[in-house]
């Protein structure tokens, strides 16, 4: 498999002249300016900045290759941390760690040799290795980028899976190919040796800690554990880790069982990004409205039933229940929330509370973020059952919803958005929080039938009447806003036209 | 940085921002469109462009929002589901395998394959383009190249995709 720009269609010249006319027309001064407002929105681009003021080393020397782990303070709080692989031209099995830069350095540059090598063709590779994890705490929920079987390794499903999980990134180094990972918010670093290989322990001032393993068998493992992982955990996990090479034929005789296939790493181009936090502002292009007046907007009582189209058919909502746990679903759907969403709930069922920090940004490089307020948003399940009929029969039938935060005002609807108090009256640039909402969850839509079919009904006989239930995740506070809209699964911050045709229902508690 | 030289990364960037929409789009009108708005905007807001190098990425993310805009608009009313930004892609004969491919996946697969592979950003970049995570981008690669592998070798009319 080779990814080349020529696999990709070729722009027409009809579309070349367009661009080419569009800005000579800007730059003539002569566009015509027609853009209606729009909602504004802030992003930040929050990139490493220079300014390197220490370089540690550890270097491996192995049968045949070099493999070199290096970690760069970048400002206070910054890390850069690089691998690199070249062939060992003295060999010898001797290993040697290093502690200055201009050492460092020699050490790499005594085996290196340049390469070219083709980025695509390293992307084509299939590497396998098999890997062995002899110490895994039980509770923790471990997610791969590629495949593997976890028969010997642990993967629970009733696990505070925010909190306590690992996510493992597994690559393979060549030589001439530097690997880079810039860190911020970086708060300490501890390098240790794992069979094999050398390793970089990584905290970081959330809590989260990575581990940087370099092998001398030419790959890399990168381990992110929440911070409800500890670090005397993590550093035993990655001390009980053993790689070996492995082929294709091995792993797939043996089921894939602890065998896993491992992505060339591919240095991108040179990196255009450099400097400090900057903000970049965006403009939707579509209007969005976010109030309109009372007449635009039709809204039903819970029971009233209203078409939602000739194909659809009719619908009314039925029961709407607020609840502080799972009670109120049947097995099937308890079983399916929890294995989607254990961290919801806490060791007695219940739904877990909003902790929530408002932090001033720091630039994760010379500064840390500070906390400025928090507080604790208690969580409701809201559940909504909807009945569907059709009079002239429907197949392959797709129901949808989406509960909207809408503040009545006396001569129109406005849409809420949902901040808490504190939220409003503090000034903060970013939430820090066990699990942040800033819209209605949708845990699921069950058809009555089964849950995994999701918002599906295959077939509806003429003039047949069917149930469908939807449960939300929401904040306490926001109660008093909810109507739900029964158009479209997708969460909205504007009335859309679809809503705006049809109408919601009115669920405010 | 000024319109001119703005204008001059734009006639440069143009094959890229091309791919980028035909990431995301199907038809060349779409992508044609999604450009346009793009560049109208890129020089609106030139303004609030901050560092001269990093104005192809702004670029790049403005055209990623319009494209995604243009897909919403694209939905009627009985068939609202712009949250999966799927496209009904069918291959024809004049692509090659490997975007038929790539067309195959979802769209969040296919916006990070092109971006990391073909346009050569590093994942921080995707990662703020795309408005998500450094984590996620990564996952998205590994997945959208098993996913790939499997359409290539077994064909992309493999019922067992």
């Amino acid at each position: 498999m080779k990814i080349d720009k020529k696999d990709y269609p070729k722009m027409s010249d009809d579309i070349r002249e367009k661009i080419k006319q569009q800005v000579e027309n800007e730059l003539s001064d002569n566009a015509v300016k027609t853009r209606p407002v729009a909602k504004r929105r802030f992003m930040r681009y929050a990139v490493a900045a220079l300014a390197g003021t220490l370089l540690v080393g550890t270097t491996v020397y192995a049968a045949s290759k070099l493999i070199s782990i290096t970690t760069e303070k970048k400002g206070e709080y910054g890390l850069e941390t690089k691998v690199t692989v070249s062939e060992n031209a003295d060999n010898g099995d001797e290993k040697e760690n290093v502690d200055s830069q201009g050492s460092e350095n020699a050490a790499v540059d005594e085996g290196t040799t340049e390469v070219l090598y083709d980025r695509y063709e390293l992307m084509n590779e299939e590497n396998y290795v098999h890997m062995d994890i002899s110490y895994m705490p039980e509770d923790v929920y471990i997610q791969w980028t590629e495949d593997v079987a976890t028969s010997k390794l642990h993967s629970y499903s009733e696990t505070d899976r925010a909190n306590r999980s690992m996510t493992f990134y597994m690559w393979r180094i060549h030589e001439g190919v530097e690997y880079t990972n810039d860190d911020e918010y970086v708060v300490k670093t501890e390098e240790f040796e794992v069979p094999g290989g050398t390793a970089v322990l990584v905290e970081l001032d959330s809590g989260v800690k990575k581990v940087y393993m370099a092998y001398d068998i030419g790959y890399v493992l990168d381990i992110w554990a929440q911070p409800g992982i500890t670090k005397a955990e993590l550093i035993n996990v990655a001390k009980g880790i053993s790689l070996e090479v492995a082929t294709k034929e091995e792993a797939e005789e043996a089921n894939n069982k602890n065998y896993m296939s491992a992505p060339a790493y591919v240095s991108p181009f040179e990196s255009v990004q450099e400097g400090s936090i900057i903000y970049v502002e965006t403009e939707d292009e579509i209007e969005r409205r976010t109030t309109v007046a009372k007449d635009e907007l039709k809204v039903y009582q819970v029971g009233e039933e209203f078409e939602i189209s000739k194909q659809k058919g009719n619908a009314k909502v039925t029961r709407v229940e607020i609840c502080d746990d799972l009670s109120v679903v049947n097995k099937d759907v308890f079983d399916f929330f929890q294995g989607e969403h254990p961290d919801f709930i806490d060791e007695n069922g219940k739904l877990r509370d909003e902790v929530v920090s408002y932090c001033k940004a720091g630039d994760g490089v010379n500064s840390l973020d500070e906390v400025v307020a928090t507080e604790t948003i208690p969580v409701k399940l809201v559940y909504i059952e909807v009945e569907y009929t059709s009079d002239t029969g429907a197949s392959e039938m797709s129901f949808y919803g989406n509960l909207m935060l809408i503040n009545d005002n006396n001569d129109s609807y406005e849409i809420y958005e949902g901040l808490s108090p504190l939220a409003r009256s503090t000034e903060y640039d970013v939430v820090r929080t066990n699990y942040y909402r800033n819209e209605p969850d949708e845990i699921y839509f069950y058809n009555g039938n089964d849950v995994w079919e999701k918002n599906h009904f295959e077939i509806m006989q003429a003039g047949e009447t069917r149930t469908a239930s939807f449960c939300y995740v929401v904040r306490e506070d926001w109660l008093p806003y909810m109507y739900f809209d029964i158009t479209c699964a997708d969460p909205t911050d504007y009335f859309r036209q679809t809503i705006l045709d049809i109408g919601v229902i009115d669920i405010r508690q | 940085m000024n319109k001119e030289a703005f204008g001059k990364l734009v006639i440069d960037a143009q094959e890229s921002l091309y791919r980028v929409a035909k990431s995301i789009l199907y038809s060349d009108e779409d992508c044609k469109d999604a450009i346009s708005e793009a560049i109208t905007k890129g020089f609106e807001k030139l303004d609030t462009l901050k560092k001269d190098r990093f104005a192809k990425t702004w670029l790049t993310r403005i055209l990623i929002n319009e494209c995604y805009d243009i897909l919403r608009k694209s939905k009627n009313v009985e068939d609202i589901e712009a949250h999966t930004y799927e496209l009904g892609y069918e291959e024809t004969e004049n692509y090659s395998e490997l975007y038929d491919a790539i067309m195959k996946l979802e769209a969040d697969y296919r916006i990070a394959i092109v971006l990391y592979y073909i346009e050569g950003y590093r994942i921080k970049e995707i990662a703020t383009m795309v408005d998500s995570t450094e984590s996620a981008i990564k996952k998205r690669l590994a997945r959208a190249r098993e996913k790939l592998r499997t359409y290539l070798e077994g064909g992309l009319n493999d019922e067992n995709r």
